[in-house]
């Protein structure tokens, strides 16, 4: 609860700074050079899965480069094409997010945050009923893939549009993933509010890699074959400028996990959600 | 006409030389001015004056070229001068030469002062 009424002292305290008009966050980048940020507060990223720890968020940082055609932007890689000015295509590239949820670290068991996380209101945090659990410290370790795909993105006023199809091209689970995530803009006195909705389809491939339960597992197991899953998200992104690199920031992301993947042993919520409150400084 | 041009010329005028008395080769001096328009971003066109004065010590024939274009020519003339309002080259030669020798050889370019810009692809902080 301390933690909750110091960050909305720090809000108000962050309010009272941004009296002036500052820089807004318009969606474009420099051409050819680095940029990094770094947002330091309190968050949480849940893992889903039995035994998994939640990942907190304390210090997050921001990373791209953008040059002429390729680019870097957090984890993503690829070479990018504008076909018109509301509209390009990308080859992309990145590590399959799918074994984030698996990891098998206890920093997060920390008090603090666990009680801060169970006083929201808006949140259950009772266990699905599964007919039997499975911890993911039972199973197989779940491999580290990477993907590569493309990726089409739009621009339309304060809309944004990202269509993004994937494909295992390590080997590891031979899947695919498809999303699309339409966004909506809005700059007000308050700040830059991004609400965003989006739609991912994962294949039963992929499904079977990290929430199956094949025989090459433990023999005292129980089997499940999942078939391809689709998930709901909504995310609600907000900041504000308070000077030339200082910003005040928050995000909450909710995704809606379907019966292929809580009807897995190894599930135990219906949902994964990431949520985050705190300052980013931009470097460069 | 004017709204177009007014958001994209910006000058920075830097004389190659104040006088036609230098720099001088073979007999000749010459000045071009400016050598550079500073666009306000990439990709925007820029618009300047290019003023270009030569002397000589002997009567000559020249000819001004942009981009291997002639801009004008002299016959049997000791001095000339020429200046007119341009849509700035990203980058071309400027020279000034008769038919044996290239008595003036320079770049006209464009710069911006702000770098080019694009969209941002993947939503910032997405990865958590």
């Amino acid at each position: 609860m301390k933690m909750l009424q110091a960050t909305f002292l720090l809000l108000v305290s962050g309010f009272a700074a941004a009296s002036e008009a500052r820089p807004q966050d318009d969606g474009y980048v420099e051409e050819s050079s680095w940029r990094f940020s770094l947002a330091l507060g309190v968050g949480q990223s849940s893992s889903p899965l039995y035994d998994a720890a939640n990942m907190p968020l304390y210090l997050l940082p921001d990373i791209s480069y953008y040059g002429k055609v390729g680019f870097f932007d957090n984890g993503t890689l690829g070479v990018g094409l504008d076909l018109t000015p509301h509209w390009s295509v990308s080859l992309v590239s990145r590590l399959n997010p799918e074994k984030g949820y698996f990891y098998r670290w206890h920093v997060s068991r920390i008090p603090s945050f666990e009680q801060t996380f169970s006083s929201m209101p808006t949140v259950s945090m009772e266990p699905r009923s599964a007919p039997q659990r499975v911890s993911v410290n039972e199973v197989n370790r779940r491999p580290t893939a990477w993907d590569g795909g493309v990726q089409l993105n739009a621009w339309f006023d304060a809309w944004t549009l990202r269509l993004n199809g994937w494909t295992d091209i390590s080997g590891q689970h031979h899947g695919h993933e498809i999303s699309v995530v339409a966004g909506r803009h809005y700059q007000t006195s308050l700040g830059h509010w991004r609400l965003s909705g989006g739609v991912y389809w994962k294949s039963e491939n992929l499904m079977q890699r990290y929430y199956g339960l094949s025989d090459d597992e433990p023999s005292h197991l129980p089997r499940y074959q999942p078939r391809a899953s689709v998930q709901p998200e909504l995310e609600l992104y907000w900041s504000l400028p308070l000077s030339a690199g200082w910003r005040m920031m928050a995000f909450y992301r909710y995704r809606w996990l379907d019966s292929a993947m809580t009807r897995s042993p190894l599930v135990q919520q219906s949902y994964q959600h990431s949520w985050f409150i705190g300052w980013s400084y931009r470097f460069f | 006409m004017m709204g177009l041009f007014a958001k994209t010329a910006w000058m920075l005028l830097l004389p190659l030389a104040a006088t036609p008395t230098e720099p001088c080769d073979a007999g000749l001096c010459w000045s071009a001015s400016p050598m550079l328009c500073i666009a306000s971003a990439q990709g925007e066109r820029c618009e300047a004056e290019l003023k270009v004065v030569w002397s000589s010590s002997e009567p000559i024939d020249l000819c001004l070229y942009l981009a291997e274009e002639a801009l004008s020519c002299w016959q049997q003339q000791q001095q000339g001068q020429w200046s007119s309002r341009l849509i700035w080259p990203e980058q071309a030669r400027l020279s000034l030469r008769d038919a044996e020798q290239v008595f003036l050889d320079e770049t006209l370019i464009t710069v911006s002062r702000q770098p080019k810009r694009r969209r941002r692809l993947v939503a910032p902080w997405s990865v958590f």
